[in-house]
């Protein structure tokens, strides 16, 4: 839930990554801190276990600075992606503003994908939020693979993944590589917009 | 594309799986090669490289097992507990706030911490019921149930607690050692049965069964083990005599985990603010749901005052909900 100061005129709103475990949603923060290291205001936290899977969440904040007469703080979370830390998710997910899904491309992991967005519903309609109505971009991550000379790997294609997880909400998606940084920033920027925009319904932030 | 080149891209998008970390689909790509081998290839022709893919598979086998074992939560640093309890626990009020960063704690898994600060709860009077029991939960979740027997042996010894108190703990022990423990004996149940039997203090225990899961925290849990519960949007609370007799209060629900509800009670409500407390149970409560309104009662976990974004001035309510 964001906060926001009148007196300070200072928001602060949490941006949260979710998606399927080893989508890349670190890989996505960890390319912010490396990138956006102006805007970091402190470092990433990560806590992850033998073999780098999260095992709470990450987390990284960030200083956007005056935005409309408005300090505008964010914190970036990530959760853990496996299926048995639902009760983690769910923690995390709690006073959320803004969600990137970050969906992986890999034909392989087409139903984990979908798993994962039915869970994404479901945990936030018990945290009394609305898939439909919270800030939300998709993000279909790994497309270089695709690019690599000879490659074999079975990928989705973007109009497969628009079919999967996108026919219903129609919410703005970005193709992506974590790794090398292509789309990270534009599926960042493009959740925060949403975000401030739905922040300043409910608070009338900006002067 | 000929058999050696299918091959050849199925054990390329194999190691690929499995250097991206998808191990299990990287042993069923193993698998899948395999067998491809067998169905098109000449046994004296295809035994090393079976066997080179055979090691694959027992090594990917290795890791994934190794992984599964390391899904011991680990204790984190201080900092990053402190951040924890700075990111996940909102209570204002200096005692809500200390509760609840503890059971927020807990639910990360981080024992040996909440415990101390548990420890630290047994000296406010209205909170050491709570966190006795808590700790007591704490033992149980991470170093077993001898722990939490051994726990509650000292406090009894010290003599820390009221008798009625000392009757709550043992009786919510009891219920913890049967549902997930080794059968064990308390030492009170001992007392008893060398004649000095207390049927009162059985019966009062009884009495309160409901209230035997009063306060607690959520273990974190598995997709496994997590208890179905319907969606609850509203809940009706229906006063006692010697509140406001009968009045059914409606509140929405703000949050849902499980059997647990946050209500959000308006700050102009004050006769309701005086009512409800930490611990107040209420035996007649309907549960709305979009297919159905469940009867049962309920507990209050937390209740304080929000201070900040848009719903300040009202105040937060964490009920446990037991339905009939």
């Amino acid at each position: 839930m964001a906060v926001f100061n009148l007196k300070s005129r200072e928001i602060e709103c949490k941006i949260v990554f979710y998606g399927p475990g080893r989508s890349g949603k670190t890989t996505n923060l960890e390319y912010i801190f490396k990138t956006y290291k102006k805007q970091v205001s402190d470092q990433m936290v990560t806590i992850d276990t033998e073999g780098d899977r999260t095992l709470f969440f990450d987390f990284l904040p960030m200083g956007l600075g005056k935005i409309k007469g408005c300090d505008v703080k964010v914190q970036l979370y990530t959760v853990p992606g496996q299926v048995q830390y639902s009760s983690t998710r769910k923690l995390v997910l709690k006073g959320a503003d803004g969600i990137v899904f970050v969906a992986d491309s890999f034909a392989i992991r087409r139903e984990k994908n979908m798993i994962s967005l039915r869970d994404l519903d479901q945990n936030l309609k018990e945290c009394g939020l609305n898939i439909f109505k919270i800030p939300l971009v998709l993000q279909y991550n790994k497309r270089d693979i695709a690019d690599i000379p000879g490659n074999t790997i079975p990928i989705m294609s973007i109009e497969e993944l628009q079919k999967d997880l996108n026919k219903q909400l129609k919410v703005p998606y970005y193709s992506a590589s974590a790794l090398s940084g292509q789309g990270v920033g534009a599926t960042l920027k493009e959740c925060l917009k949403l975000t401030l925009v739905h922040l300043q319904k409910e608070f009338n932030w900006a002067q | 594309m000929g058999i050696k080149e299918q091959i050849k891209s199925a054990l390329q998008e194999a190691e690929m799986y499995r250097t991206q970390g998808l191990l299990n689909e990287a042993m069923l790509t193993y698998k899948n090669v395999m067998e491809l081998i067998n169905k098109s290839i000449q046994p004296e022709n295809s035994r090393q490289l079976l066997e080179g893919i055979n090691n694959k598979i027992e090594l990917l086998k290795k890791t994934i097992s190794k992984y599964n074992d390391s899904d011991k939560i680990p204790e984190l640093s201080v900092d990053t507990q402190n951040l924890i309890k700075e990111k996940f626990a909102f209570s204002t009020d200096k005692e809500s706030s200390i509760l609840e960063g503890a059971i927020i704690l807990t639910k990360f898994g981080q024992f040996e911490r909440a415990i101390k600060e548990f420890n630290e709860l047994l000296k406010i009077e209205p909170l050491r019921l709570v966190a006795a029991k808590n700790i007591l939960r704490c033992y149980f979740a991470s170093s077993g149930a001898d722990d939490a027997v051994s726990k509650y042996k000292e406090w009894i010894e010290l003599g820390i607690f009221s008798t009625g108190q000392e009757e709550k703990i043992k009786f919510f022990l009891d219920n913890l050692l049967k549902e997930k423990g080794p059968k064990k004996k308390l030492p009170a149940e001992e007392v008893n049965e060398n004649g000095n039997k207390n049927n009162s203090v059985e019966k009062k225990a009884l009495d309160e069964k409901k209230l035997s899961d009063e306060l607690l925290l959520d273990i974190p849990k598995t997709d496994d083990n997590e208890e179905e519960f319907l969606d609850i949007s509203s809940v009706g609370i229906t006063l006692g005599e010697d509140q406001k007799k009968g009045l059914e209060v409606i509140l929405d629900v703000a949050f849902q985990s499980g059997d647990m509800v946050s209500l959000i009670v308006p700050g102009r409500e004050k006769a309701l603010i005086d009512i409800f407390k930490i611990g107040l149970k209420f035996n007649a409560i309907n549960f709305y749901s979009p297919i159905a309104i469940l009867n049962g009662s309920g507990v209050i976990l937390t209740f304080s005052k929000i201070d900040s974004g848009p719903k300040a001035g009202n105040y937060s309510l964490d009920l446990k909900m037991f339905t009939d």
